[in-house]
């Protein structure tokens, strides 16, 4: 079983970006996978897969509603599949209230319980209902989670329930190492929730042709205190034209989305794009860091082929062992 | 970076305490793998999860003050009882964690031969218990003493491989 939140303190850092690709390349692996959409705000995982449609509705049934054990309806019908295959549990507006309904719910159930608010297990009911409740790693592979930046307690209930993380770096400023603000989220919460939290990798993305960031990302190859699997180079043009494919970056290069103008007017069309090797290239590596994700960090076992049907263009495939065998030879 | 561990979280599926839903199966063959038990005991500490009475209402990221917390916690962990849950329960079914009472971490180093053979030899175990998955911690600590008590196993493996004819 595969859990990962995908997280680093800072905001911007190509989270939601990082989580669809790394969720389609796992389902590209075979590997049934499902993610969580904990972000409330615009521009979150579920409107790059075009999913929950009544995320907005107040009435609708939603994964808040369950996490607070008030579900107005079946669990499984909160899931979407989108079209890569991927099922989301899509986000929804109450995500932004989760805490004061969490509250109310505490107050509630203390006062029933004649129990103190500080007993309340606030930070493990996301746990309970994904794995005791309704049994997710009997039906998924893999399940990874887009929380909301905020750190508080959606965020810390995703961590809690998957235990392991998976976190992007941006290069920043001077390019120094800045994991110092996660290093002491996950030290707090293992002391005081008593767990134990994983870093599967740090992913420096967005790394320029500049000799600040090549600098920055070198320093991260560098250290042993974390593994840096593979690097995501800066492709503004390809990551935006996901949120036009509505679809990961696999999928825009299949199907040559790209944004153009035409009669002074700013489109998307499939069939357009060149096929560019650099931006092969970042497929590769977007598949080479579920591969990691799955094989080192969780002991999966993965045939890690990857195979690209370019609209118009013969079929590439891609095996990552081979790469890894030529690596070896030529080292 | 010291809170990292590298890799994966202590996720476990496994029924906790108040779980309703079936405990994670016993191992099927009890043998003498009962007077380890016993010894585990003796260095016993208590069952109670120590993080509950820090657990509080505040966010994990604006307390500054956890890691003197943990050592006041890990000081009053040696000196209270044990329970009595610690004798009356078999590991499988008083842990609600995989990283329950495992307090000694043992890093090893294999062949790729030797570790290409462990994702195997961890389904054939869930086949086995009739489980969905075998945590690398559980089959590993088991085969370790599944080791101990058969040494002549041992002995005969690494004769095989040329131990001691030089
Ligand atoms: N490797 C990349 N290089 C350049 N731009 C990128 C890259 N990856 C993603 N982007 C673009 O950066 C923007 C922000 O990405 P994304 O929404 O994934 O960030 P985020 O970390 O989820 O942000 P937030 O903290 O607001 O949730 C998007 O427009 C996306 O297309
Ligand atoms: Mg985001």
């Amino acid at each position: 079983m595969i859990t990962a939140v995908v997280y680093s303190e800072s905001g911007g850092t190509y989270k939601t970006t990082m989580t669809a690709n790394v969720a389609v390349a796992l389902e590209r692996m075979e590997l049934n996978t499902l993610v969580l959409d904990l972000d409330p705000q615009e521009g979150n995982l579920t409107s790059l897969f075009d999913a929950g449609e009544h995320r907005s509705d107040p009435d609708a049934d939603n994964l808040v509603k369950h996490i607070l054990d008030m579900p107005d309806g079946e669990f499984h019908d909160l899931i979407e599949t989108t079209e890569e295959g991927v099922d989301i549990i899509p986000s929804h507006d109450m995500l932004g209230d989760f805490t004061s309904n969490l509250e109310q719910k505490i107050s509630y159930e203390t006062g029933m319980k004649n129990m103190s608010r500080e007993e309340y297990p606030r930070f493990e009911l996301l746990h309970e209902l994904l794995w005791k409740k309704q049994e997710l790693h009997k039906e998924y592979d893999a399940i990874l989670i887009d929380p909301n930046a905020r750190a508080e307690d959606l965020l810390y209930n995703a961590i809690f329930a998957l235990r392991t993380l998976v976190a992007p770096v941006k290069p920043a400023g001077k390019g120094n190492l800045s994991l110092e603000g996660l290093e002491e989220l996950v030290g707090n919460m293992e002391n005081q929730l008593d767990i134990e939290i994983g870093l599967s990798c740090v992913v420096p993305s967005g790394v320029g042709q500049t000799n600040a960031h090549q600098q920055y990302q070198q320093q991260f190859e560098n250290t042993e205190e974390f593994a840096t699997p593979v690097s995501i180079g800066n492709r503004e043009s390809l990551m935006d034209a996901m949120w036009e494919a509505r679809g990961s970056a696999f999928k825009v290069v299949e199907e040559r989305w790209k944004t153009f103008e035409k009669d002074g007017q700013m489109v998307s069309e499939p069939g357009q794009r060149r096929v560019r090797d650099r931006e092969v290239e970042t497929l590769r590596r977007l598949y080479e860091l579920a591969w990691f994700i799955a094989t080192t960090t969780f002991d999966a076992d993965i045939d890690p082929v990857l195979e690209l049907d370019i609209q118009g263009h013969t079929n590439r495939t891609i095996d990552l062992k081979e790469d890894d065998k030529t690596e070896a030879t030529t080292a | 970076m010291s809170n990292f561990k590298s890799g994966s979280g202590n996720l476990d599926f496994g029924g906790s305490d108040e779980d309703d839903g079936e405990p994670e199966p016993e191992p099927t063959e009890k043998t003498t793998q009962t007077d380890t038990e016993s010894n585990e005991g003796d260095e016993s500490t208590a069952t109670e999860q120590p993080g509950e009475d820090s657990r509080n209402k505040t966010s994990p990221g604006t307390d500054s003050t956890t890691s003197s917390q943990k050592e006041n916690r890990e000081s009053t962990e040696e000196s209270t009882p044990a329970t009595t849950a610690r004798e009356q329960y078999p590991y499988f079914i008083r842990r609600s964690n995989v990283g329950d009472e495992r307090d000694t971490r043992l890093e090893i180093h294999v062949r790729d031969r030797v570790a290409d053979q462990e994702a195997a030899f961890r389904n054939e175990l869930a086949e086995q218990l009739n489980a969905n998955e075998v945590s690398k911690t559980d089959a590993r600590e088991f085969a370790l003493l599944a080791a101990f008590q058969h040494p002549e196993r041992v002995a005969e493996l690494m004769a095989e491989e040329g131990f001691g004819t030089l």
